[in-house]
């Protein structure tokens, strides 16, 4: 089990170094922009000396933040699954389920940021922008589909457990 | 489930206990219990064979089909 005292380790840093820190800050920062027009400076217009701050932006910097705190709480649930598997309870009801619920976020997240930024090139900057390369979004959905396949996997061999551990 | 265990009737006939027979065929007392209530899932062809050897009695005498 080598390998999954690593993961642990490495997730547990990521958590306590990025994680945390990054939700404070987060939530201060989504707060502050309503009250400083110069906290989103670099897109500001500058109209006869007075800053300008487009609604618009307040609203996309929110929404970011909102999907990044998506990411971080699956994050959170995953983190909290790796215990179970240190318990050697891979198969626990709680895993199955939580792997469930962090693949709909995923897609969730995936599919609304991929329909906001769409929506926001078209309305703000009057471009059609519709990429289909390695962007993230589809790495989300794919990444949220893949923790509903391994949910659905786990509760097959919950089962297939189950029935083994009731064979007499 | 539509089969229904008949081991207590069979253990009652042969004035057995439940840990005697599961001393014997090598089976905890606790599977014992799950197969007496009902609650397995199946029955391998070896442990049915330990009790119909302990019990003298066939397959048919300690479990039945009941339709729901």
């Amino acid at each position: 089990m080598r390998k999954l005292i690593i993961l642990k380790s490495l997730v547990d840093f990521i958590w306590f170094v990025s994680c945390i820190p990054f939700l404070l800050l987060g939530l201060f920062f989504s707060v502050y922009i309503f009250f400083d027009v110069e906290a989103l400076k670099i897109y500001n217009v500058l109209e006869q000396g007075v800053v300008i701050t487009p609604w618009y932006l307040k609203l996309v910097t929110v929404f970011l933040l909102v999907m990044l705190y998506v990411l971080i709480y699956s994050f959170y649930l995953f983190r909290k699954t790796l215990r179970y598997f240190q318990q050697v309870k891979p198969f626990d009801t709680y895993v199955i389920n939580t792997y469930k619920k962090i693949g709909n976020l995923l897609i969730v997240s995936g599919i609304l940021s991929a329909v906001f930024f769409f929506l926001f090139h078209l309305l703000v900057k009057s471009e059609l922008q519709i990429n289909l390369g390695i962007i993230p979004y589809l790495f989300t959905i794919c990444l949220g589909l893949f923790f509903l396949i391994l949910s659905e996997t786990f509760k097959i061999a919950k089962l297939a457990k189950e029935e083994n551990q009731l064979t007499i | 489930m539509p089969i229904r265990i008949n081991l207590d009737v069979m253990l009652e006939k042969r004035n057995m206990k439940s840990y005697e027979l599961a001393e014997r065929i090598g089976i905890t007392t606790a599977n014992l219990s799950i197969l007496k209530t009902g609650k397995a899932k199946a029955v391998r062809f070896s442990t049915l064979e330990a009790i119909c050897e302990t019990l003298a009695c066939q397959p048919g005498d300690i479990m039945e089909y009941v339709a729901d």
